[in-house]
């Protein structure tokens, strides 16, 4: 027989102003399952928790309600406090008579009804409810990151700090990322490659941390603690083991292919490095543009390597590991300008940021001077045009780039500093410079370095003879302006990179508009993401500058350390559970569950049949309301603990 | 400042209506006007006359000589980050203004004998079009 106490709390007067607290209790008193009642100011406080806890003890209580405020705020708390008492926490049941009736109704008398309807459906769950307890899962103590940008590197060192193994995969031959590339970092000018190179050194020499150059996750299997994935290293034609980094098979290689790293700029060998302090120095031979792989003639790199470390016939190869937690740090790209035919972008004298970065770069391809492109001049007239795809949801994307608008006057006063008889023009939409010292760096570029910045978007970008003449507005004045100028730098839109699509459906998480990974919660889970043991880190989330993304990256680790440190994962018991004997096989759960939980079970007794993996599943409930035969339940929210709350109400 | 005596909602309500236009989503980015070739011609700048279109002050975009330099090119449409096509406000706002300005060409009662005497249909349409109030 189930002995059921109802503890009934008034939230300060937050329930009780418009719910009669004695009329509910009178209301509910003659219930025959009801064996204890009592109400309380604040049940969440301790000595609210500790009447709850002694009446479980001396009434021998095998079943509580508590009508208060929404689970999420509370349920943890009178659940422990149960468990401490010795009952079983899932026979606890929370009735919501806050967020669900106090809150939104001003009718007392019907509010009181509706409480009393609540509680009574509380009641009659909780006498069907089930004692539950959680699994456990194991962890392997290695960690993946995906990513070996700054944000990959900064997540990858904290976690190694920490003591546990990392992996970082990296797509291209050296890590660094986009950071590598940027010449001085805003608003202190930082040389940004002085500042990031320490750390890729720190990641490749440190004892946990193992760096898959040039390779891809090829498949991700399993669930936190026991992810299974496979990563193809691609063939980079050289015996990693045998390299030493001594650079005389790029200086006498003929092949030549446009260079990544200096964003197309100038070219690089087909047997390359991407830049002087790229990690690991070993090279990488582009198949591509090869003559030995095209024409199988050449092999001038292999004649002079002192060390015989070119391997023609390397091929790929794919490890297996195993890992506990996961990290994305999959970065961002900019947007191709292309699509926006009125900038001209095809013309060698409209340049991306990016592209300048490089340009006014001591190491890039100009050795840091300002030049054109198509005639290596320098400019008498810069014009930027900002928003290139950013807030355009007619040809671009919805949201704003963010760092643009810093990047841009960062940019403008490099070329006021270096070249002050060059004129500077920077249009803009609106300019955002929220950040710690942004809007002042921002405004010294106006009052201090004379940049001249116009509200009004460019019409057109149209090459001349010689020059681009920008046709433009000045949206405050309302003037039409023409200027002939000599380099157009363009912000395009910062997007996703081009592979984050295949990253999301590998891991099974979500990417939310304009394709950036989705966060499990905006506030108060910005670096996990839906599925348990993957974090996210860096531009891969949405556009950040570098210490957002490096803050980011420090968090996720945390949150990784934190799953890591562990040896066993206490899993969450309201899981779905199959009835394998009345399972009909039509598999509809498996194609609804958003988490990949349902397996295909051979079972001798009932052939093939659903199963449900109970460390991937999250207990959404998709699977039980699809089920045909209603043979999935929910731990927790069986449909009968559930039909009966509704019978409570309805009958 | 917004004009919200009630003959300039009414005219913004009827403004909504044929040009199914939002000028509430404009940024003020000024792309519009800078992509207009005839711009240079006009009194407002076409990104000046979404702001008057916000402001309930339709009264006086119609007053104004830019929506007749407006060529109905649509290159601000095609251009327009948030979707809006210019053209097709300018367009209501020399229909507004023809409709407000004008007796109708075309009497109702007559158009049953038009259509007899063999008038095209398009031919009473169009002028139906321009001159309905």
């Amino acid at each position: 027989m189930s002995k059921i106490g109802v503890f009934i709390c008034w939230c300060g007067s937050n329930i009780s102003e418009t719910v009669d607290i004695e009329k509910t209790k009178a209301a509910l008193e003659g219930l025959p399952a009801l064996d204890y009642i009592e109400d309380y100011q604040y049940l969440c406080s301790e000595i609210g928790q500790k009447k709850i806890a002694d009446a479980i003890k001396n009434k021998n209580l095998s079943g509580v309600v508590v009508a208060s405020c929404s689970p999420r705020m509370h349920e943890d708390t009178f659940r422990n406090a149960a468990e401490d008492a010795g009952l079983n926490p899932y026979l606890l049941e929370i009735a919501n008579i806050r967020e669900h009736c106090s809150w939104v109704h001003s009718n007392k008398e019907k509010a009181t009804e509706k409480s009393v309807a609540l509680i009574r459906a509380a009641i009659n769950k909780v006498k069907h409810n089930q004692p539950l307890t959680p699994g456990s899962i194991p962890v392997n103590k290695r960690a993946l990151v995906i990513g070996g940008g700054i944000a990959g590197i900064q997540s990858a060192i904290d976690i190694a700090e920490a003591g546990y193994q990392v992996d970082i995969v990296e797509r291209t031959p050296s890590i660094g990322g986009k950071m590598a590339q940027i010449d001085k970092t805003f608003p202190t000018l930082d040389c940004s490659a002085c500042i990031l190179t320490p750390k890729m050194v720190e990641a490749s020499r440190h004892e946990n941390i193992k760096l898959h150059t040039y390779s891809e996750v090829a498949r991700v299997d399993g669930y936190v603690g026991n992810f299974d994935v496979e990563i193809k290293k691609k063939p980079r034609s050289i015996d990693e083991d045998k390299c030493t980094g001594c650079g005389i098979c790029l200086e006498k290689c003929p092949g030549k292919a446009p260079s990544e790293f200096e964003e197309g700029l100038n070219e690089r060998n087909a047997i390359y490095t991407p830049f002087p302090q790229a990690v690991p120095n070993i090279p990488t031979i582009d198949r591509d543009n090869c003559i030995k792989f095209e024409k199988d003639k050449c092999g001038l790199c292999a004649r002079v390597c002192p060390t015989d470390a070119i391997n023609f016939n390397q091929e790929e190869n794919i490890i297996e590991e195993k890992y506990g937690i996961i990290i994305t740090a999959t970065g961002y790209q900019l947007t191709d300008p292309d699509q926006f035919g009125e900038y001209h972008y095809n013309n060698p004298d409209v340049i991306t940021g990016m592209e300048f970065e490089r340009i006014i770069n001591a190491a890039g391809p100009t050795g840091g001077k300002l030049q054109r492109p198509s005639n290596s001049e320098k400019p008498d007239r810069v014009v930027f045009v900002q928003c290139v795809g950013s807030r355009d949801k007619a040809r671009g994307h919805s949201h704003c780039s963010k760092i643009c608008c810093m990047y841009t006057a960062k940019q403008a006063m490099l070329i006021r500093e270096k070249y002050p008889e060059t004129e500077v023009y920077v249009f803009y939409i609106d300019i955002r410079t929220a950040g710690k010292g942004f809007e002042e760096f921002q405004r010294r570029a106006q009052e201090d370095y004379g940049v001249n910045y116009v509200k009004g978007m460019v019409g057109k970008v149209f090459p001349g003879k010689d020059k681009l003449r920008v046709e433009a507005i000045d949206a405050m004045t309302g003037e039409f302006l023409e200027l002939d100028s000599d380099l157009v730098i363009l912000s395009p839109a910062a997007i996703p990179d081009q592979k984050a699509g295949d990253v999301s459906r590998q891991l099974g998480i979500s990417q939310g508009a304009s394709g950036f990974f989705t966060e499990a919660h905006p506030k108060l889970k910005p670096v996990e993401t839906q599925t348990a043991g993957i974090f996210l880190a860096g531009a891969c989330q949405g556009p950040k500058d570098i210490p957002e993304t490096v803050a980011q990256a420090s968090g996720a680790a945390a949150k990784a350390i934190g799953i890591l440190s562990k040896d066993s994962l206490v899993n969450n018991p309201c899981v779905a559970e199959v009835n394998q004997a009345d399972c009909s096989s039509c598999f509809s759960c498996k194609e609804v569950c958003p988490y990949s939980a349902i397996e295909k079970d051979e079972t001798e007794k009932h052939g093939m049949v659903a199963r449900v993996n109970e460390a991937l599943c999250q207990g959404c409930g998709a699977c039980t309301v699809t089920c045909r035969s209603s043979t999935i339940n929910l731990k927790g929210f069986s449909n009968k603990e559930i039909l009966s709350e509704v019978d409570a109400i309805c009958l | 400042m917004v004009n919200n005596s009630d003959k300039a909602r009414i005219l913004k309500e009827e403004f909504l209506e044929i040009s199914r236009e939002r000028p509430v989503d404009c940024l003020q980015c000024g792309k519009c006007s800078a992509s207009c070739q005839a711009a240079k011609e006009m009194d407002f700048m076409p990104h000046q006359l979404v702001r008057m279109f916000h402001k309930n002050q339709i009264d006086q975009v119609m007053e104004t000589d830019a929506i007749w330099a407006c060529a109905s090119c649509f290159t601000c449409g095609a251009r327009c980050p948030r979707d809006i096509d210019l053209a097709r406000m300018m367009e209501t706002a020399r229909v507004l203004y023809l409709r407000s300005n004008h007796k109708n060409l075309i009497d109702e009662n007559e158009i049953a004998a038009l259509n007899k005497k063999g008038l095209p249909p398009q031919a009473i349409v169009a002028g139906y079009r321009k001159f309905a109030k």
